[in-house]
């Protein structure tokens, strides 16, 4: 390098210069530089999160904001666990359990590594994530966790480098367990029965599994499991409906057994059910159901027609909560029927048959009015 | 290696086949009577605003959901098996897009491990074994496509499959933030 004249500029004998104090110094002040930006960026939030998710958390800052994550998202879920439960009536207190146990979890998992982390952050952030941990047994609340599976897969594929036999163990028993779970969904029957049996205070799945249980004709086990369910003393929707199938029940059994006292007990279910419900489209349609049944023994006259006008009103009440009630249409098109009315039970059938197309047989007690409906329907 | 992966894929999938073999035959169940009942009526008007009517009064926005539901219903009638066939096909390419994306982390047999809990854990058998739960193997069908549409860089595909998952289910909302959180990772 040549020497510096005194005509060369201060600023360019630096750059020539071949001082090796100064050269250092310039180089050192650089390096100075260099280090003070890049401890700006350990500090900004960014690189101390990207630090937390590719170690384990050490420093007392690191770990306050591990905690402060699991205690944001512990209060999270436990308000949407809250407002969810007042939203849907189906999820259980049972939840809360299991959005303690995820808060001990992911406490538990504070210093896990950071595939772990990636994967129970995708738990996490997954919809509806609070149902996947503990495993939710009600079958009717599975579908909703679908979501949040890849992050437990996550997990396990990090674990599989780990415990490769362990991970294939458990996927064998999974294997297992849903191949015994699938059963339950074969048909109404086992579905209903498992989701009674395993939340029993899920009116819903106790209700449904009355109605699969009548369907089997099983009627004993039917009537013991509605009387069950009135007796819980709940006042819920779900109650009024089992109370409405249980007259119904009763109905039948008269029907059935041509014995009083089930018509007896029909009424006195019924009445307590317009008390409690008095605008459950069920319990009306069933309440013209048990008049109708009053009704039709009787000989022609003025007692039986004004028990049919009364099932009328019933079934009329029912439609005007319920208007896509196919039953209440078809029983109220018979109604009308029997009371000689044969235009209005030919719009009512018809309104049924438009629904599910399935024609209704009607029966009138005047042959001639019966003739006209027929070609009139032809 | 390749190779390993594409028979490590096929492994995956057949599992899922093997592991809901047995719902096959069985009866529509809980809200698939409702589903049924949605496609008698459709099929009877055959039209299709009335389909579109119908749909309304369910989850409109589940558009793509409801025309495999119209789709299953023209092609398999009421004989539950083609539409839990369909179930189970869905919950196969989930698998196998799973262990693709696994496959970016780890080992492949890791990642085959990783994917076999997937396929075989007990809480997707409502999703695959119930009709009415396609809703969610359907969008996470879509939903797996575009995250590992966002692992390879195929930036083009990322939109529509969010949207087709979107679609299928509102639960596809939470996209930008997975993807948000797998680029932050890594």
């Amino acid at each position: 390098m040549s020497e510096p004249t005194a005509n060369t500029p201060r600023l360019y004998q630096a750059e020539l210069s071949t001082d090796l104090d100064y050269g250092t110094t310039m180089l050192g002040t650089e390096m100075r530089m260099i280090e003070c930006r890049e401890e700006k960026a350990h500090r900004s939030l960014f690189r101390f999160i990207r630090r937390w998710f590719h170690a384990v958390p050490k420093s007392p800052r690191e770990i306050a904001f591990t905690a402060s994550q699991m205690i944001y998202h512990f209060i999270g879920t436990g308000a949407l666990a809250g407002v969810n439960q007042k939203l849907d009536p189906d999820i259980v207190p049972e939840h809360a359990v299991s959005m303690c146990a995820a808060g001990a979890i992911l406490l538990a998992l504070m210093f896990a590594p950071s595939l772990v982390k990636l994967g129970l952050l995708l738990v996490i952030f997954s919809p509806l994530w609070l149902y996947a941990i503990p495993q939710i047994p009600d079958p009717v609340m599975e579908n909703r966790a679908y979501l949040t599976l890849p992050g437990i897969a996550l997990i396990a594929a990090y674990a599989a480098t780990v415990q490769p036999p362990l991970v294939l163990c458990i996927a064998g028993l999974y294997a297992c367990l849903t191949f015994e779970r699938n059963q339950c969904w074969s048909s109404g029957f086992l579905f209903w029965k498992r989701a009674s049996q395993e939340s029993p205070a899920h009116l819903r799945a106790r209700v449904n599994y009355a109605v699969a249980l009548s369907k089997r004709e099983e009627y004993e086990e039917t009537i013991r499991v509605y009387q069950e369910i009135l007796e819980t003393g709940d006042t819920s929707r779900e109650v009024g409906l089992a109370a409405a199938n249980l007259a119904l029940q009763y109905v039948h059994q008269n029907r059935l057994s041509n014995d009083p006292r089930w018509i007896e007990g029909a009424a006195r279910v019924l009445e307590y059910g317009v008390t409690h419900w008095p605008d459950h489209p069920r319990i009306r349609y069933t309440r013209g159901c048990m008049f109708m049944s009053f009704a039709e023994p009787l000989p022609d006259g003025e007692e039986r027609q004004q028990i049919l006008r009364e099932a009328v009103a019933e079934y009329t009440f029912a439609l005007d909560l319920q208007p896509y009630m196919v039953e209440a249409l078809r029983f109220r098109a018979r109604c009308h029927g029997l009371m000689g009315d044969w235009r209005s039970a030919k719009a009512d059938s018809e309104a049924a048959q438009k629904l599910d197309g399935i024609p209704t047989v009607m029966q009138f007690i005047d042959p001639d009015k019966e003739a006209i409906y027929r070609e009139e329907s032809l | 290696m390749i190779l390993l992966d594409a028979v490590l894929t096929i492994v995956v999938a057949f599992c899922a086949v093997l592991a809901y073999a047995n719902v096959v035959h069985g009866e529509f169940v809980f809200d698939d009577l409702l589903i049924v009942q949605m496609c008698r009526h459709a099929k009877r008007t055959q039209t299709g605003a009335s389909f579109r009517d119908l749909c309304a009064q369910f989850k409109n926005n589940r558009s793509l959901l409801h025309w495999t539901f119209k789709r299953d219903a023209v092609i398999h009638g009421w004989d539950p098996a083609g539409w839990h066939w369909f179930n189970i096909a869905v919950h196969a390419v989930n698998s196998a897009t799973m262990f693709a994306i696994l496959r970016y982390y780890v080992e492949p047999w890791a990642a085959l491990a990783g994917a076999l809990v997937f396929t075989l854990h007990p809480m997707a058998t409502a999703s695959v074994a119930s009709v009415s739960g396609r809703s969610s193997s359907l969008c996470a069908m879509f939903y797996f496509l575009a995250v590992l549409a966002f692992l390879c860089g195929w930036w083009l595909l990322i939109l529509p499959l969010g949207l087709f998952a979107l679609r299928s289910k509102e639960e596809a909302v939470m996209l930008p933030i997975t993807l948000l959180i797998i680029g932050w990772w890594g």
